[in-house]
């Protein structure tokens, strides 16, 4: 009986979780490449943080959801980074509870990409609602295409708005 | 008996669970893309669409020639050759464009459709072209005259040149 309450010890002092989902989200990535900057969407994020003692978050996007606005360059997209076998990328991590709510904070992700996981630096801003940083390919195993020789950049600038519902 | 108390004492840190794809509905199987091509065929569209591109701009540099050769034309044979190469580089480029494998049912979007419906111009256009400086050129070496149709020769040549070029710039450069 006595250790009754120590069972009943770490329910009670357990924070109840906070989960905010997003309620829409956009990602755009930046690829260039001599005198090409190519843009491309995907209004089609998902995304889930929770907060106990610390916040966890997972947000995916199915790579078939970028759009360029030309067919033949998300293809070329799509089979580059082999969508078939690895359709959806993801980003996962944790971070202080105290950072969620301040305008500006760093953080790490793992990135799971071409079925490659690689550790980044994601800057936030304005309150969770924006994120900015640089994928790399070859940290992916990406075979970057090339035209006259010259490959696209390495570095892929990827922005991301959140609309998150508490 | 310890050992069991320490497993409940932790077991609410222990269970709790970590965000998965399906927390958010993200089922990866269904992301799959609808337009696929198996490794070989990508890699013989890619192969095939990269010497296309070369090809095109190759066939721009001969038709720039070509067209800046056009006032010597009755005077020299540069005009005629070059010509000659352009319309089989063009044909050449045209091959490997039509014959690039593309996933069943995948509609062209954005500038990749204006590229092809520039082809619906520059194609007749560059049939004709060869044909009315063929018939010009041998008017006017029998010194008989001409019709009003090959006279314009270089009207249908700069149709060509204009479509040919705006067809390639689409692809080359970003607006």
């Amino acid at each position: 009986m006595k250790y009754f309450f120590l069972i009943l010890l770490p329910f009670l002092a357990h924070a109840e979780p906070v989960a905010h989902t997003l309620k829409s989200g956009s990602a755009k990535y930046e690829v260039s490449y001599l005198t090409k900057t190519v843009r491309a969407e995907s209004k089609a994020v998902k995304g889930k943080v929770v907060c106990e003692s610390e916040c966890e978050f997972l947000l995916a996007i199915p790579l078939k959801t970028f759009d360029s606005g030309d067919s033949n360059r998300d293809l070329n997209m799509q089979s580059t980074v082999e969508a078939g076998t690895y359709p959806v990328v993801t980003a996962k991590g944790k971070f202080h509870k105290e950072l969620w709510g301040q305008k500006e904070f760093t953080m790490d992700a793992i990135v799971n990409f071409h079925g490659v996981d690689a550790n980044y630096q994601v800057k936030v801003s304005d309150s969770g609602k924006n994120a900015t940083f640089n994928l790399n390919l070859e940290k992916h195993k990406i075979e970057r295409p090339s035209l006259f020789a010259v490959k696209i950049d390495n570095e892929v600038p990827l922005a991301f708005t959140f609309d998150w519902a508490p | 008996m310890s050992r069991f108390i320490f497993f409940l004492l932790f077991f609410p840190v222990i269970a709790q669970a970590q965000i998965t794809l399906s927390d958010l509905g993200v089922d990866a199987k269904t992301e799959v893309p609808e337009f696929q091509l198996s490794k070989t065929e990508m890699n013989e569209r890619h192969s095939k669409l990269k010497t296309h591109e070369v090809l095109g701009l190759t066939t721009l540099g001969f038709m720039t020639a070509t067209l800046l050769t056009g006032n010597s034309a009755l005077s020299s044979n540069t005009h005629m050759y070059l010509g000659f190469t352009t319309g089989a580089l063009y044909l050449t480029t045209a091959y490997y464009s039509l014959t690039a494998p593309k996933p069943e049912g995948m509609k062209d979007k954005g500038k990749v459709k204006w590229h092809k419906a520039l082809a619906w111009i520059h194609f007749p256009a560059m049939i004709l072209t060869p044909i009315l400086g063929y018939l010009y050129k041998k008017h006017e070496d029998e010194g008989k005259k001409h019709s009003s149709l090959e006279k314009q020769h270089t009207t249908v040549a700069g149709i060509l040149y204009g479509s040919f070029a705006l067809s390639a710039t689409l692809m080359v450069i970003e607006f």
